[in-house]
């Protein structure tokens, strides 16, 4: 049975809530959570929609979370769908720290902050690790996919290359070699 | 009114932003000591709150700093703020890519885009690993609390159905001993 537009659009508003409410790490370390919300249990969208939502994401200006939260909830139900995921992913956080702002002045340089804080960097590290696997698995699917993604991975982690100019890499190599080959292989038919 | 400078200040962090949360602390930083309104020490402070607690870390910044200087609807117009950018850039390109999906090049553009972000997640990995236990300085003394802890949300993630929140909130919990 399908859902209606409104049970759809709260449902969107609760996972992303749960999104916001329970990433500690950044935009960043929400992706892999992101990937199994959305694609994994719900089945949403497909694996490829979710790298396309982090390219969105990353190559435009703004708060990472926030861009692929709209771009997801404008993709599954449309401007209303945009809305309810970006105050889904940020009302936990005004939440939280509204409530700090209120409670707390000092927290920098506490030791045990920065040992959880140590903590969890590890522990976004190891889960954001199986997921580039999990999605290079389901985007990489031939050589030339690989020798694009080794290359973006030299230029951005050692060169410093900015993300803007790497996806435009990106998008004009992949018109080059998969469109003009699906035109040539037209040609010989 | 200071609501006003703060929407404004905010909404330009939002557009000229690239690169997510640890950037745009950057850029936060450098708009909020010019104008004087915050001191390199408490920035420090919104550094740390930011990072350590759950959400967002431009939108935690935002609402911290909002609050500091405009109370309560500070914080609100300051998340405000830093959100509106993205909502009419990201709705722009979605609809693009979504109306032109089915066409060939941009679907063969999207086939060269999509490979290099899974390299941008990869990056993302190495640059958690290099806040947390790898040290450039002396690359072969690995900090070995840090990174037992990111064998274990490795062996967590791919042989168990722990969910994900759950295993950093571990690593969380294993940080207060480990490191």
């Amino acid at each position: 049975m399908k859902k209606t537009k409104a049970a759809l659009l709260f449902d969107l508003f609760i996972t992303f809530f749960k999104i916001g409410a329970f990433t500690i790490g950044g935009g960043l370390a929400m992706l892999p959570i992101i990937e199994r919300e959305i694609v994994d249990k719900k089945k949403y969208i497909s694996k490829e929609e979710i790298v396309d939502a982090f390219a969105v994401s990353q190559s435009l200006p703004g708060v990472i979370a926030i861009n692929s939260g709209i771009y997801i909830g404008y993709r599954i139900a449309g401007i209303a769908g945009a809305v309810v995921t970006a105050f889904g992913v940020i009302l936990p956080s005004f939440i939280i720290i509204l409530a700090i702002a209120i409670l707390f002045t000092t927290v920098s340089g506490n030791v045990y902050v920065n040992k959880a804080l140590t903590g969890v960097k590890a522990g976004v590290a190891g889960v954001i690790t199986v997921t580039v696997f999990r999605l290079g698995k389901s985007v990489i699917k031939d050589v030339f996919a690989l020798v694009l993604a080794v290359l973006a991975f030299v230029l951005t982690t050692w060169l410093g290359v900015s993300i803007v100019i790497i996806i435009a890499a990106g998008a004009l190599a992949g018109y080059l070699y998969y469109h003009i080959r699906r035109m040539r292989h037209h040609d010989t038919d | 009114m200071i609501l006003i400078e703060l929407f404004l200040v905010f909404a330009k962090i939002g557009l000229i932003g690239f690169g997510g949360g640890y950037s745009i602390l950057t850029i936060i930083q450098r708009e909020l000591t010019q104008r004087g309104w915050i001191g390199i020490q408490e920035f420090s402070d919104i550094a740390a709150i930011s990072q350590i607690t759950p959400g967002p870390i431009a939108v935690n910044a935002a609402t911290y700093v909002g609050y500091r200087i405009g109370g309560f609807w500070g914080s609100v117009v300051a998340t405000l703020g830093v959100s509106v950018p993205s909502f009419v850039l990201v709705i722009l390109v979605a609809h693009f890519i979504l109306k032109f999906k089915t066409s060939s090049v941009v679907e063969s553009c999207m086939k060269g885009i999509r490979p290099v972000t899974v390299a941008f997640i990869a990056s993302a990995a190495i640059f958690f690993a290099l806040e947390s236990f790898i040290n450039l300085q002396a690359p072969l003394l690995v900090n070995w609390g840090p990174f037992v802890i990111f064998v274990g949300a490795i062996l967590a993630a791919v042989f168990t159905k722990i969910h994900v929140i759950l295993i950093v909130l571990i690593a969380m919990c294993a940080g207060l001993i480990l490191c």
